[in-house]
């Protein structure tokens, strides 16, 4: 495919990816003095975390790997979701590489905030924290986009697997805030050693090893 | 030349006119034309082979198909001892003259041979079926193309021969023609123990064959046997050499016959004690002639053992290093299955890559062509940079003039029906391509998988050979039993070397066991012998005198032909780093005298490492005589074997490769030279080279 069929592409995937994060992730919300608005979710440090683990299938499957081992969810779980991940080839197939910035994993995601306000998607807010010293980002979703973001359109195949990712992300590290998340994937050492602008690097290999060792079966 | 016979008669018989009328006289020396028979000048003729052909069966099972053309010129066999090399040259000492030498072992594998040669512009093929117990051979007129050609070929047969004697003859009479060789004769006494008579003896083709094979073996001699100066003689092919023969054997025959008398004559008186002291020394010879043969016998016995002994290993050999063979090919099998199989899985690791591409570029489309048409549906409904609404009539406006709301570029809905035709264009074509790919994979995969098989089976092979070899002994063990056996071999052939030395001895006894009988015989009371031809004594002299004469008149038109001979052997032997020798002279009775330290000694005397050197000077010097003075009569075709095998001296193999560059350069195309040669430094110095690698045969 030619390069420019390709950026066309990365936009739309970039779009659809990070208002499903929106959409999944964000929290009911309500308040009758906007009641147009429907969810609301977060910081932008934690979209990037969960946009990394969705982007990078090995990853995900290395951090439940690590929640098996400390005991966090059962073994078999983690080795059946992670065993489905590698048996379709995800590491390839939906792998997305991204860049390593002074805060970990982060790309510039203004572009498709933009969009998705144009489109009324979205609204967006910046405000202090409560500390002063920085600036949270909060997304909501808009009542409008939950009508048009029907049951028919989310059971396509190409949106399915994004919105059943995103259950999963949320199922077992939903609860975590953007810097916990961080945090985790700092203990990657191809995550913590990928220097500043460089792609973080595909760590299968580690995984398949790690699985071998923990499950004593070969990840395909 | 013309010879007056006439003339000669007159004066030899003014010297014994007492005794002879010169009719008397003629009759005497009377030889016919022959006098005029000799005639050293060339007959230009030289002998050539082209092909050499051998079929035959190893006792391994192994075929033996060994075929090679060749050219004129010199050619070196460069490969190890006992590989063949000698027993190529037996095989063309066979077909020129019948004799079979071959070493009794190789010579149950040959079934055929040919061998193809010129004499001058001529072909001629000899063909040998050796598979019966007598032999069936025939020299054909013109090139037969290979053995199994010689049924259908049209060519002519000159003789066909069913038995090794006929060959043989009709061989001797064949090359006698070409090359006006003909029969030196001399006298031999009887074999027969009690018989004291004389026989006439011929120098044969196969004689004069020695002349052209220089054997290792016979290094030490000039000559082969006792008949050397005759070989020479022939080969120089000097006026009177015929009738000086053919004189001398009369007188010879003479002088026996004298002998005969007057030992009659004179036992006539012995006594009684005599008697039995003849008797005795009788008894004493028998037993002493007795305990020699039987230690021969033994000598013998023990070397045919060995021999058995030497076959056994070396076909053990053949059998270990066919194994190693296999072995070896199995290994190289089994790395090229494996280098195969390595290709095979990048390819394999290519198509993979290249079929998840696609693959994933038709989920990302598919994922295009859904997400792509959802927001392209949508209306944009606020501006993004100051969160304006976007009034309809903007939206309108956007339709109508395809210009953006935002921006005013021209604007294009990202996905309508005609694009998403085309998307779904591409996604079939990739699809294809994916299932073009995957029939590759599967291709491949099989591939692979038979290789697999071929490797299991391979292994398996490998496997058994290596416990054959694992098992049995080594190539090494066996080389060093062979190369044992070979040490004692050696030692029981100078063993038997010597013993030849004392056949001397023997025969001296033999023929005092003769007289012995003889004097006892004549004891006997009924001797009654008289004196029956008063003029034997002047017979024999007046041949000898006849003979003398010759022999100067001979050496007299000679000479030059001698000088020659001796300056240009001078010149061979000092490029062969012989520089001690100063001068060579050849006398006229044909003994070669060589000049060393400042002392005139036969070839004999030559020490021993320097021997091979004289004798090679000798024979090339006879060619190049024919082809630079055209003198002589020698087939310019040699083949010398294992010419470094006992000279010692490094100089000398040097000295030997400047000159067969140097003869290579000057007669390569008038003269033909086989070297068959164990030693490497003589590789490389001429063009014609057969180099086989060490330990590998010939055939």
């Amino acid at each position: 495919m030619e390069d420019s069929e390709l950026k066309l592409i990365r936009v739309f995937k970039d779009r659809i990816r990070i208002f499903l994060i929106l959409f999944v992730f964000g929290e009911d919300y309500k308040n009758e003095s906007e009641p147009h608005l429907r969810k609301v979710f977060k910081t932008e440090v934690r979209i990037q975390k969960i946009d990394f683990l969705l982007r990078n299938p090995d990853y995900l499957s290395y951090e439940l790997m690590s929640l098996a081992k400390n005991r966090k969810i059962p073994k078999f779980e983690a080795r059946a979701i992670i065993q489905r991940i590698f048996k379709n080839k995800e590491p390839m197939m939906k792998r997305m590489e991204m860049e390593k910035f002074f805060f970990g994993a982060y790309e510039d995601i203004d572009d498709v905030i933009s969009f998705l306000t144009s489109i009324n998607f979205i609204e967006f807010r910046s405000q202090r924290s409560s500390t002063l010293k920085k600036i949270d980002k909060i997304y909501f979703v808009t009542a409008t986009a939950i009508e048009k973001i029907d049951d028919k359109l989310l059971s396509l195949d190409s949106l399915d697997w994004y919105v059943k990712r995103c259950q999963l992300i949320k199922k077992y590290f939903g609860s975590l805030s953007g810097t916990q998340l961080k945090a985790n994937q700092y203990q990657i050492k191809e995550y913590k050693e990928a220097l500043y602008g460089q792609y973080i690097e595909d760590i299968q290999p580690m995984v398949k090893a790690e699985f071998a060792e923990m499950f004593g079966v070969e990840l395909p | 030349m013309t010879f007056d016979f006439d003339k000669f008669s007159r004066k030899i018989h003014k010297r014994h006119k007492d005794y002879f009328s010169i009719s008397e006289v003629k009759s005497l020396l009377n030889l016919g034309d022959d006098y005029q028979r000799d005639t050293p000048i060339s007959t230009g003729k030289r002998l050539s082979i082209l092909a050499i052909e051998l079929k035959g069966v190893k006792s391994n099972g192994e075929v033996i198909k060994f075929s090679q053309k060749i050219d004129k010129g010199i050619h070196i066999w460069l490969a190890d001892n006992l590989k063949g090399k000698s027993t190529l040259f037996k095989v063309i000492k066979l077909a020129l003259t019948g004799q079979n030498d071959i070493k009794p072992d190789v010579k149950k594998w040959l079934s055929h041979i040919l061998v193809v040669f010129s004499i001058d512009k001529r072909k001629y093929s000899s063909y040998l079926d050796l598979k019966g117990a007598r032999l069936s051979a025939s020299l054909f007129k013109g090139a037969v193309g290979c053995i199994s050609s010689v049924q259908s070929s049209q060519l002519v047969s000159l003789f066909s021969e069913s038995s090794t004697t006929a060959y043989q003859a009709s061989l001797e009479k064949f090359f006698f023609s070409q090359f006006s060789y003909y029969s030196l004769k001399w006298t031999q006494k009887k074999s027969a123990k009690d018989s004291h008579g004389l026989l006439e003896a011929n120098a044969s083709w196969r004689t004069y064959f020695k002349s052209i094979f220089l054997e290792s073996k016979d290094s030490d001699k000039l000559f082969y046997g006792g008949q050397g100066k005759k070989i020479l003689q022939i080969l120089l092919g000097l006026e009177f050499t015929y009738v000086i023969n053919r004189l001398t054997v009369k007188k010879e025959m003479l002088q026996s016959q004298k002998g005969y008398l007057k030992n009659i004559q004179g036992n006539n008186h012995a006594s009684k004690d005599m008697k039995s002291q003849l008797k005795a020394r009788i008894v004493e010879l028998e037993s002493l002639l007795s305990s020699t043969s039987q230690e021969d016998e033994g000598a013998r016995t023990s070397l045919s053992a060995l021999y058995k002994k030497q076959s056994l290993i070396l076909d053990e050999i053949d059998l270990v290093s066919q194994k190693n063979k296999s072995f070896q090919e199995s290994s190289q099998k089994l790395f090229s299955i494996q280098q195969h199989r390595a290709s095979l899985e990048e390819d394999l690791s290519r198509a993979r890559k290249a079929s998840e591409k696609f693959e994933r570029n038709i989920i990302d489309l598919k994922e295009f062509l859904d997400v792509g048409i959802f927001f392209s549906g949508l209306d944009i409904k606020q501006c993004p940079n100051c969160n304006c609404g976007i009034s309809k009539d903007r939206r309108i406006h956007q339709k109508s003039t395809k210009q953006c709301l935002l921006c005013n570029n021209p604007f294009d809905k990202v996905i309508d029906d005609s694009k998403r035709e085309i998307y779904l264009e591409k996604i079939k074509k990739l699809s294809n391509s994916k299932q073009e790919i995957l029939r590759e994979i599967k291709r491949i995969e099989n591939q692979i998988s038979t290789l697999d098989r071929n490797y299991r089976r391979e292994l398996n092979a490998n496997q058994t050979f290596q416990s054959q070899l694992d098992n049995g002994s080594s190539l090494f063990v066996f080389n060093q039993k062979l190369s044992s056996l070979e040490s004692q071999i050696s030692k029981e052939q100078e063993h038997l070397r010597l013993k030849k030395h004392s056949i001397a001895e023997r025969d001296k006894l033999i023929a005092e066991l003769a007289v012995v009988r003889f004097q006892l015989a004549q004891l006997q009371p009924n001797s009654d012998v008289s004196q029956e031809d008063g003029k034997l004594e002047a017979k024999i002299a007046l041949l000898q005198d006849a003979i003398v004469e010759l022999n100067e008149k001979r050496y007299t038109v000679s000479c030059n032909v001698l000088k020659r001979l001796s300056d240009i052997m001078l010149s061979e032997i000092h490029m062969l780093g012989l520089n001690s020798i100063t001068e060579i002279e050849v006398s006229k009775k044909f003994d070669i005298q060589y000049r060393q330290n400042g002392e005139f000694i036969s070839f004999e005397a030559i020490a021993e490492g320097e021997q091979l050197r004289a004798k090679i000077a000798l024979y090339l010097s006879l060619i190049q005589l024919d082809i630079e003075y055209n003198f002589g009569r020698h087939t310019r075709f040699l083949i010398i074997d294992s010419p470094g095998k006992e000279e010692g001296d490094s100089q000398y193999l040097q000295g030997l490769a400047s000159v067969l560059k140097n003869i290579e350069n000057r007669f390569g195309s008038e003269l033909q030279i086989f070297i068959g040669t164990a030693e490497r430094g003589l590789s490389d110095v001429i063009d014609n080279q057969s180099i086989f690698k060490s330990g590998q045969f010939l055939f």
